[in-house]
Order: C-alpha cells, then structure tokens, then sequence
C-alpha cells in the first residue's frame, strides 16, 4: 500500500527550449510543498514556535517573502501566508507545525495539490508578464523578495520576484495552469519564446 | 478604472476587488426581537448617499481582507481607506 | 514621376526612397516619409470623399489627426480598415486606399442627388419623415446604411494579433511636439521614469513644419536630436505612431499604437496594433490645437485648408497643395502661411483678415512682401464647384470687395486647444477670451504646456514644457536636484486675435455654411435645432448629430460653441462644449479585444481527470469557467442513449464520475461549530468527528444561496462542500461575516477546492469496487455507514472517502490530492470492469438526483425560494439563530400561496416538458393567462421509462395531484400533467443506505 504512485503536475513539468538572448525561459515547478499557514501576528508565542519549525521568521510586511535554504515564506495576508518547499515533504512539516502549535489558534493545510509554480525567468521576463498583470514589477517597485497577489490576465496568480535576471515565480491554482501558460506563451510570442504547452480541453 | 488603496497591499486596480455595499450597518444583535419593519430597514434600507460614502470592498484577488473605503459618490474620488477595528 | 504638385526642395521627405501606392487603383506616387494626403495632394488629388450626407465632393482640410474629410479605406479583404485618416497616414508602397463615402465612383456620385435636395434634408429629417408608415423603416434602413458610408466591415475574421500592455510611470507625456519634448526631456534629467507617446510617425508635432529655430538649430533638427536623445535614454519609453484614445479615472491613459504602418494594410505582421494601459503618476498634456475653421458659404469646397495644415504642407512634405492661395484669417497665423506660400512661390492673391488694424511682427512682413492684405474683411463665399476657384470678399459692413481667383482658401479662425483627453476625464477647463476657446485648467497630476494651453508661440511652448515636465517628474516623487534649462527660441510679438463666428448681416443666411463636414450639419441646421428649443449644447449635438462623426468634431466642436452663444446672443463660456468622450480617434476593436480571444477568452478550467474523459469520447459542457464531461456517448449513441445507459449503469451495477469541481473550504479554530451554526440552517456543534450532515446556507434574505455536506474532519476542523458554480461567492461571503462582523470567532477558512480531486462511485457494486480497487477503510455497513467519512488510503493514495450519496445509491466520495488523482481513478475504473463500471457525466448526474427529487441550487432556486418552498423546512433549526432566519417569519416568506416544489408528471409518460415552461391551471387564450408556477429540471428517467419533472407552483404542496397544463415554447400547445411528490424513485431512501 506504500507504493509510490506517479504524480501528475497541471502542465507536465513544461520547459521552454533553450532561449535565444535577450528573451526568457518558462519552466514549471513540479511537486513543490505548498503550505497554507495561518496564525495571529499577534500572537508572539506562535509565531515563535513556527519560526522553531521552519527556521525563518514569517514576514509580517505586507507583499514581501523571507526564505532559506529549505524554505519560503510569501505574505498572503495579515495572517496568512504561503510555506513553499521543494526540500519539506508536506506531511511532516504539516505535522510539524501542527505540533508546535498545539493550543494556538491556527490552521495549517496542505495544498500542494492544489497548485503549481511556473517560472518565467530572462531579460523579457518583465515585458511578458506585463501584457496580463497591471501591477508595476519595475525592480524599483517590485525586487527580488517582493510578493503580489493579483490577476494575471483573468487568473488570480501569486508572484514572487526571485532575482534581478528578472525571474518571477507564478503560482497559480491547478485547474487556471493551462490557461495561464498558453496565456504567457501568447505573450511571448513577439519575443520569440517558444514551448510545448497541454492543450487545456 | 478605480485605483483602491487596499491597507494591506497599496492601491490595485478595481477588478481585483469585490464591493460589498454601504458599511456600518451592523447585523442586529437579536433579530427575533425586531419588527418585521425593523428586520426590513436593516435588510433593505440603504441610505445611496450623495457625496461622501463608507462602503465595503474586499480585496478578492489580493489578500482576501474586507476594508472600508471612503468614496465620494459624485467624483469618484477615494478618500481613504481603513481596516476593520481601526478607528475610521 | 507625376507629382506636380511637389515642390522641388525642402520638406522632410526622402527623395531617394520613392515609393507607389494606389487610390482608388490609381498609381499615386510619393516619398517615404509622405502621409497618404501629402502624397495625394502632391499627385494633385484633391478630391478625397464625398460627404457623409449630402455627398459634397470634399479634399484634406488638415494635415493632422483632426480632419473631417480625409476618411479613406485601407486594404482589402479580411485585413481591411476602415475610416482611417489619409492625414496621418504613413505612404507605404502597395497600400490600397480607397474613398469611403461615394457611390458608384467617387467622380459621379448618384447619392450627391442628395446634396440637390439640401435644403429638403435639414436636420432631424429622417425622424421626422421616415417614421411612418412603420413596416417600410426596413426599407428605408437599407438604403441609408447603403447611403450613409462609413467605410466597410472586413467580412471575415481578422487574422491581424493585437497586442495589449500594461505600463507604469512616473510621468506620461501626451504629444511629442515642442511643449511635449521640452516635456520629456526635462523629466527625464529630473530622473523620473518617462513614457512619451505623439499620434504621428515622427516626434516633433510643429517643429518639423515651422521655419524657425531652436537653441540656434533649424526647429526639424533640433527636434531629431532632441527625440534621439529620449530614445536612448534607458527609463524613457517613445512611442510614436501612438494615440492617446482615452483618460479614465485614475488617469488610466489608453494609448493605441499603430505597428508596422510601413507594411501595405498592415499585412503579414504579427500584430496590427498595440494598446497600451498606462497607469503615469503624473501627466503632462502637451496635445497642441486644432487651428478652427471659419463660416462662409461653400466653406467645404476642396482647396479650403487651415492655414496650419497649408504650412505643414509646404513645409515638412514638400507640397503645394494649390497654385494660387486667398488667405482668410482672424488672427496672425495665417501671416505665416502666406510667408511660407510666398517662399514657395505661390502667390498669395488676398489675405482677409477680420481685424481692422492688424498689427504684429508677421503682418508687418508679409506687408513688407507685398502681399496684398485686406483687413476688416472676410470671405462671404467660395466658388467654384469640385474645387475652390475664386473667394468672395466682403467688408464688415456687407460691402463687396469682389471675387478674387484662387484654387487654395487657407482659413484660419484661431486656435483650440486639443483638450479631449483633460475633458474626458471630467477635469475642469476655463473659457479663455484671448483665444476665443477652452483651455484646460491644470490639476495635481495633470500639467497641460504649449498650445494646449493656449500660448500659441514656439517659445513659451519650449518654457512650458521644460517647466511641466520638470514640475510633474517633482510631483512624481523624482527630483535629483537638477533643474533643466528651457530650450530657446526667437520672442516674436504678436496681435491679438478678433473672435469671428457668423458672416455680418444677411450673408449668415447663405447657403450652405458648414460647420461640421463630417456630418454635413450646417449653420441652418444649428440654427433650426435654436430655434426649436434644443438650446443646450448638448441638446443641438443630439439634434443635429454635430460631432458625432469618426472625427469627434475636433474642428466642429469649438466652431459650434462661438456660433451657438452669438446665435443664442449669450457667452460662448456658458453655452461649453459637448462632453468629450474616448477615443479621442478610432481605435481598433481588435485592440480594445486584444489577447482576450479565442482560447484565451476567459480561462478554461479543468480536472486533473481531464484527458481520461478526452480520450474516453465525453461531450463536454461548460459550468461557469469548468469544463466538465457531460455524458460519453458509445460509437453511434446519441446523447438520449448514452444518458440513458449511463443512468441504468449506476442504478444497476456501479458508475464513476469525477465531481472535482465542488468547492471545497476547510472550516478551522475552536468557534468552527459556533461559526458554522450561525451560516447554516441546521445544528453543527454537535456533529461527531468523523460524520457527514447535509446543510443549507441562506442570504439574509432567507432565501437559499447553497448548499452541499459538510464533514467535522475532527474537534476543531470541517470540510464544507459547496456547489461548483458557488466555491468562490460562498468562501467571500463567509470571509465577509468572519471579518466584518464576527471579528470574535476564532475560525480561519482556507480553499482545498483543487488539491482534493473528488471521484464519485455510485451505484450497488460501487463497495466492490473500492474494495477490488485496494483500500485500507473497512467498508461494511457497520463500520462505514451512511453520512460518515473515512481516511485511508484508495489504490496506495492516501483518501478521504465520503458515504454520501447525490444519486439515491450506495455512493462513496473520494477526495484524492489533485495530483494523483487520474492514478486513483485509473485504479478504481480498472477494478470495476467485471462489475461494469460505467464512467457517467453531469447529465446522468442530473437525471439521477432529479429522480430522488434533489434540488440543485441555481436551477431549482433563483434567489427567491426559501427552504420550506423547496421543502427543506425539517432543516430549520428553531433552537438557535442561523443567518437569513428572521426573514423565513417576514409576511412575504409564509404565504401560503408561494411557489412550492413539485413533481410533475405528464399524461404522455414519452414527453418531457421544456424547463423553465410555464406552469397554468387552465389553457386558454385568454390574456393574461394566470401562472402558477415553471418547470424547473425536466428529463427523462430511463429506470422509471418515463418522463419527470420538478417544478415550482404557486400552493403546489397542498394540492398534489392536481391537472396542470405546461407551455410549450415551440408550437403553442399545452401538455396536460398532473402534480405528484417531488422524489420519484426510491422514496424511502432504501437504496442509499445498504
């Protein structure tokens, strides 16, 4: 009954072909833990135990992350916030933090199922992501370690800005992953980015 | 286009939020105790103001977080925005 | 090489890069950096179109973005577009243009018939006349849309792919011309983040078609160093060929950029254009202004031009567009034309000018050249009839100063400000005397410079700019200490100009007098739309459809406000403008469309059981944004059979169907029960771990907005299932009352919806299955009964599996994460083979619950039925108070004669009745008929072999069994039915709990 049975990610673990300078990379990131903690900001006590567990101390301004070797924490809401891992089995550390926060009041759910991480990364990273999200992701605005929730095109996506190649990290949920990624590919067209997609229907 | 100043997240543009009509209309605290006028006042009644207007947004596609947000309803003109228990 | 009228030298053309494209399948020939117009008219084509009403032969009036007439159709076929303007549009070679508005030929025109009949086609004469008799107004629709060319419709499917942005700055500059250049320039030195869009192909605007000169270079020059410089510098965005359509709140700005315009019709490219949304912290409005016609008769006659239009003309494109000019001005703009028509060697046979004493630098040259000036007098009149060939002129007082040949009439009767874009957005503008026109006023984030303010010279225009450029990157948050100097140009003095509106005396009655020549609305038409009390600007727009054209009466608009109040004896400032609306001028609607097509239209969502269903041969049918599989027909099966075998599949043996798109929530804290006690009708704290319960959730209304199990996962946590269709609405409404009023509860909601994928077994060999499939869940009766939950594992994979039942049979539920789902599925159809497993969609779905007299909400509910309606009364808790309770004893929500849910069964056991079929008592024709009620879910029930149907009637529950009729939509006849208990199989629930 503990045989592993094969895992299936919205896009197929999609990877763009090798870009040509000057455009970007799309790839999708599998199989990562993803966390959805909750906790009073409030509450020192917890907030502690949790950084016990996951050896980082939650970010509590808004729209920002705070990572680790193992581990990242995006801010989702006051009290909200997004584990993601690719080191954490999800299981343990749900167990984990639900041990350590035992007489608390929070909530911690596993659903890594639920979503998926596409990686938009290249020079023209910004510009096709700008032709579906109105939000200013100008490095001056929105740096590596910055997080948003907001639309991209009509799906509700979680960016985080990885680094200053630009390399963003969109998490979408599983069902919107099709469309998201058929979206960027149209994007990136006039970049000349090309990738296999899954057609959604 | 209306530009919301969500407190959580800064100003997005307004097809990340859902309105949620006129604020400060608190759910009674027995509502058996009420009149039916009294339950239809709270239900239905609303004041459509001219001008300076508190309403419910919530920021959908963002945090999640229901705010109330200042608007004149004549000019559009958002004139703040604050969260739930802070003084308005 | 036929361009006579081409000047020699000069101009900004590129006279080794010549190139062809046609007119009406004419050859035209011209040099890269021609607009279409300039290359007509140095062609010697002055005639561009008819009129849009009386079909009037009409040429270029402008050289810019604000002309009325040069209207033309670019390409053929499925690229084809319409109404695009001759006057900014690049030369290309292979460009097809065509006229829009005449017919057969542009050069005989059967509808200028029309034109002799004007004075029987005043304003609101279609209104008025082609009212009655009613039945022939198709008729009459035909031939106008026939008449009333405003080019073609592609009539295929565009293949062109618009492109669509969004973009930040700290400061947007509108008009790249000197003001808008200075502009952006100055905040680019100030360090803010610039984008600077300008409608033509080149920035510039003025510069490039003026003598004079900036910071000691000729003004062309000075501007290409000046763009090249914003070019490269790294924060700043240029855009030309780029419009700004549109200012919104917020000042979101549209801009829509034209790609590729050196392509014929903008084939073969990726991309036939490019809106941008921007969203700049600041704005500087650098838009210039439109030079304003003048009134006379026959004002509309080709080789009328502005004055501007003539310099830009002569100037950047190298044209004369006449050989011997007549000049009718109220101020000293068209001085200049005539010195740049005398450079050129056109003679300048008159200048008219309204002014009695005009003095100025610019008079007192042309005087010193020569040119004969006529001051206080105008032009009465045009003549000539294709095109202009001689002016009337007039002194103030109505005496006659003869007629003096001519093929060119520059009119210049002052200038208004471009201000659409500020007006749009409901900014504020002032009447300003010394221009005769409104000037915006400037706000905190917008800074209108140069013309657009009404400072018309070149100099205060660089000032203004350099100043509001640096001012708005400053309001913008940028200063880096640096404060850029203006660029310099010659101080020229200037006269003031004399308002002109109306032709003195008796000659405001000539005929015709236009003044807007798109929409062929004259000055009688104004006049007639006074005189029957249609006074308010907005009004006279209504009734004489002025500025209504493609053109927005860019030129007509400001006309008409000086025309108006002297007509109406009152200040041009009260009588305003009509309400400037986007765009500014027209705008693709496959641009405005962009990505959002096609595929991409709106997301479509589906399972991770998705390609499973494809290749099993499902018909699929959209729920909200979730395509779902709807039924899988057999080779040869229609869909009656397939449901059909489907439906005794499940009653039978066992059937499969994935339901992975109900929302799921998981309900978490020490107040879970309290909270979930409040939002349902029904008691939750005293659930058992480990147990399942049916709910209703009710607006405060009373009225039922979902419904689905919840299952208590353990002390403090539940899982709520909510319709597919409600996941997101319910999860908001739940939030709302946890953060908005509730702040008390301890509860916290987080969505599970897509990382459990929820495969439903149904059916009496479905605890076979599962067993067969492998699962570590005892799942005897006894340790698994009805309305419990399990966790374990199904085929390896660790589940939570559900005994709940949506069919009436023995059912499980089993939540697998998302990504092993199509595994688990796979595992449980594989196992089900000897048991003849059936994979079924959401049409059995729906026969299967419609037979145990199931609702689903949204089609058995619409908002206004309340629990006991549907008869869910049991599930009202009287013990505790439930959102939407208090309604349930509002007068309305008991009624006894409230809509109640029935059975209907028909006579004709072979008929199903229509949804939504209206529900009477007797037929009839009597009108109107009483409604008792509608059809609200209708099929036909394979293991009954007959029809059924729910439906809602008026006092239906305390008469069952009463005859009903039921509308058919089709053939008006009425199906004879008769009312029964509302679970049609199964109804003590046997079935569901073996």
């Amino acid at each position: 009954m503990s045989r592993p049975t094969p895992r299936r990610s919205p896009l197929g673990a999609i990877e763009s072909a090798q870009p040509r300078p000057q455009t970007a990379q799309l790839s999708e990131r599998p199989f990562l833990t993803h966390i959805n903690l909750r906790a009073d900001p409030a509450d020192a006590e917890a907030l502690a135990a949790i950084q016990q567990v996951l050896g980082l101390q939650l970010p509590l301004t808004p729209n920002t992350t705070a990572a680790n070797q193992e581990l990242l924490a995006a801010w989702l809401g006051p009290d909200e916030w997004l584990l993601l891992s690719q080191h954490h089995r999800s299981d343990s550390l749900v167990t984990n933090l639900q041990a350590a926060l035992t007489g608390h009041v929070a909530s911690v759910v596993d659903i890594s199922a639920g979503q998926t991480v596409i990686r938009l990364s290249g020079p023209s990273a910004l510009d096709i992501l700008a032709r579906g999200c109105a939000l200013d992701l100008h490095p001056s605005v929105f740096p590596p370690g910055a997080c948003a929730q907001t639309l991209l095109a009509r799906a509700q996506a979680l960016l985080i800005a990885v680094d200053d190649t630009p390399t963003f990290d969109i998490i979408v949920r599983r069902s919107f992953a099709p469309y998201v990624a058929a979206w960027l590919q149209d994007s990136a067209r006039p970049f000349g980015l090309h990738f296999p997609t899954s057609d959604p229907a | 286009m209306l530009l919301i100043p969500c407190p959580w997240c800064g100003p997005r543009e307004d097809d990340e939020f859902t309105f949620g009509g006129e604020a400060d209309i608190p759910r009674p605290a027995d509502p058996a105790a009420l009149t039916d006028e009294q339950w239809a006042d709270y239900l239905f009644m609303r004041d459509n103001r001219r001008g300076h207007h508190r309403e419910q947004w919530c920021h959908t596609a963002g945090c999640r977080r229901w705010f109330i947000v200042e608007r004149d309803t004549v000019t559009n003109e958002i004139l703040g925005a604050s969260i739930y228990g802070d003084s308005p | 090489m036929s361009q006579p009228f081409r000047l020699t030298q000069g101009g900004r053309i590129e006279r080794d890069a010549p190139l062809q494209f046609t007119f009406d399948g004419r050859p035209i020939h011209a040099f890269r950096g021609d607009t279409v117009a300039s290359a007509l008219l140095a062609n010697g084509v002055t005639l561009v179109g008819r009129s849009f009403k009386y079909h009037r032969p009409r040429g270029m009036v402008s050289a810019g973005a604000e002309d009325p007439n040069a209207f033309v159709q670019l390409g053929h076929g499925p690229r084809t577009l319409p109404n695009r303007l001759a006057t900014v549009t690049a030369a290309a070679s292979g460009l097809e243009v065509r006229h829009v508005n005449a017919w057969p030929s542009l050069d005989f025109d059967l509808m200028s018939a029309f034109g002799l009949a004007a004075p029987f086609i005043p304003a609101g004469f279609y209104y008025k006349t082609l009212m009655w008799p009613r039945r022939l107004w198709p008729l009459y629709e035909h031939f106008l849309r026939h008449a009333a060319g405003l080019g073609h419709a592609p009539n295929a499917p565009d293949p062109d792919r618009y492109d669509q942005v969004h973009a930040h700055c700290d400061v947007l500059v509108v008009g790249a011309g000197a003001a808008g250049l200075a502009a952006a320039r100055a905040a680019e030195q100030s360090g803010a983040r610039v984008i600077v869009a300008d409608e033509q192909a080149e920035f510039g605007g003025g510069l490039l078609s003026t003598t004079e000169r900036v910071d000691g270079l000729p003004a062309p020059q000075w501007a290409d160093a000046a763009t090249s410089e914003l070019s490269s510098a790294p924060e700043v965005t240029a855009l030309p060929n780029t419009t700004a359509f549109g200012l919104y709140e917020s000042n979101l700005v549209l801009l829509a950029e034209r790609l590729h315009t050196d392509q014929p019709d903008n084939a073969g490219s990726e991309s036939g254009a490019r809106v941008w949304r921007v969203l700049p912290k600041q704005i500087v409005l650098a838009t210039g202004a439109h030079e304003r016609p003048l009134l006379f008769a026959n004002n509309d006659r080709p080789g009328v031009m502005l004055a501007g239009a003539i310099s830009t003309y002569l100037n950047r494109y190298a044209v004369a567009p006449g050989s011997r000019a007549v000049l009718f001005t109220n101020n000293d703009a068209a001085y200049l034309t005539a010195l740049d028509l005398a450079d050129a060697g056109v003679p300048v046979a008159a200048i008219a000018d309204v002014r009695s004493d005009p003095e100025g630098d610019l008079p007192a040259q042309a005087r010193t050249r020569g040119i004969p000036i006529h001051a206080g007098a105008v032009v009465v009149q045009a003549h000539g009839r294709g095109r202009v060939a001689a002016a009337e002129l007039c002194a103030l007082d109505g005496a006659p100063l003869g007629t003096v040949e001519c093929d060119l009439l520059g009119v210049s009767g002052g200038f208004a400000p471009a201000l659409h874009l500020h007006a749009q957005a409901g900014a504020p503008m002032t009447w300003n005397p010394q221009i005769a026109a409104f000037a915006p006023r400037p706000s905190h984030d917008i800074h209108p410079a140069g013309a657009v303010t009404g400072q018309l010279d070149l100099a205060s225009a660089l000032r203004q700019g350099t100043s509001a450029g640096a001012a708005a990157a400053a309001a913008a948050g940028c200063s880096n200490g640096h404060t850029p100097a203006a660029p310099r140009a010659a101080e020229t003095h200037t006269s003031d100009l004399e308002p002109y509106w109306l032709p003195p005396g008796d000659l405001a009655r000539a005929k015709p007098q236009f003044v807007d020549l798109h929409e062929d609305v004259t000055l009688d038409d104004l006049r007639l739309s006074l005189r029957e009390g249609f006074q308010s600007i907005e009004h006279v727009k209504r009734y004489t459809t002025l500025g209504m054209g493609p053109d927005q009466g860019k030129l007509a608009n400001p006309l008409a406000t000086g025309v108006i109040a002297q007509l109406l004896g009152r200040d041009p400032a009260s009588v305003g403008t009509p309400r400037h609306r986007p765009a500014y001028s027209p705008v693709s609607l496959g641009a405005i469309a962009g990505r959002h097509i096609g595929p991409l239209a709106d997301p479509v969502r589906v399972t991770p059981m998705q390609e499973w269903h494809q290749s099993a041969g499902a018909r699929f049918e959209n729920v909200g944004q979730w395509r779902r599989a709807w039924y899988y027909p057999h080779p040869g099966e229609s869909m009656h059979e397939a449901v059909a075998r489907e439906c005794l599949a499940v009653r039978h043996r066992v059937g499969i169907l994935d339901y992975s798109t109900l929302g799921k929530i998981e309900v978490t804290g020490p107040d879970a029960g309290e909270f979930l006690d409040r939002v349902y009708t029904n008691a939750w704290k005293r659930l058992r771990p480990g147990r399942c319960r049916y709910g209703l959730m009710l607006g405060e209304d009373g009225m039922i907005f979902d419904d689905g199990v919840t299952a208590r996962l353990d002390a403090q946590r539940y899982l709520m299932f909510t319709s597919t269709s409600n996941a997101a609405p319910v999860l908001a409404w739940l939030e709302q009352w946890l953060q908005t009023e509730w702040t008390d509860l301890r509860v916290y909601l987080t969505s599970v919806s897509e990382h459990w994928s929820n495969i439903a077994l149904a059916g009496p060999r479905s605890r076979d299955v599962l067993a067969a499939a492998g699962t570590d869940i005892p799942l005897a009766q006894k340790d698994f009964p009805f309305m419990t939950f399990r966790e374990g594992h199904v085929a390896g994979v660790p589940a939570r599996a559900f005994r709940i039942s949506f069919s009436g049979e023995l059912s499980y539920e089993i939540n697998v994460p998302a990504d092993r789902a199509l595994h688990v599925w796979e595992a449980l159809f594989d196992a089900g083979r000897p048991f003849g497993i059936t994979p079924y969609g959401t049409e059995t779905m729906h026969v299967l619950r419609a037979e145990k007299g199931f609702i689903i909400v949204g089609q058995e509910t619409d908002g206004s039925v309340t629990p006991d309606d549907v008869g869910l009364g049991r599930l009202l808790s009287r013990r505790k108070d439930f959102l939407g309770k208090r309604s349930l004893s509002r007068p309305d929500s008991v009624r006894p004669d409230r809509k109640q849910l029935v059975g209907l069964l028909t006579d004709d056991p072979a008929r199903v009745l229509p949804e939504g079929g209206h529900v009477v008592d007797t037929p009839g024709r009597r009108r109107p008929l009483p409604m008792r009620g509608h059809v609200t879910s209708s099929y036909f029930s394979p293991v009954l072999g007959r029809s059924i149907a729910l439906a809602m009637v008026a006092g239906g529950r305390a008469a069952l069994g009463e005859r009903l009729y039921v509308a058919t939509l089709h053939d008006d006849r009425w199906l004879p039915a008769r009312s029964c208990h509302p679970v049609f199989y199964d109804p003590e629930g046997a079935r569901q709990h073996v």
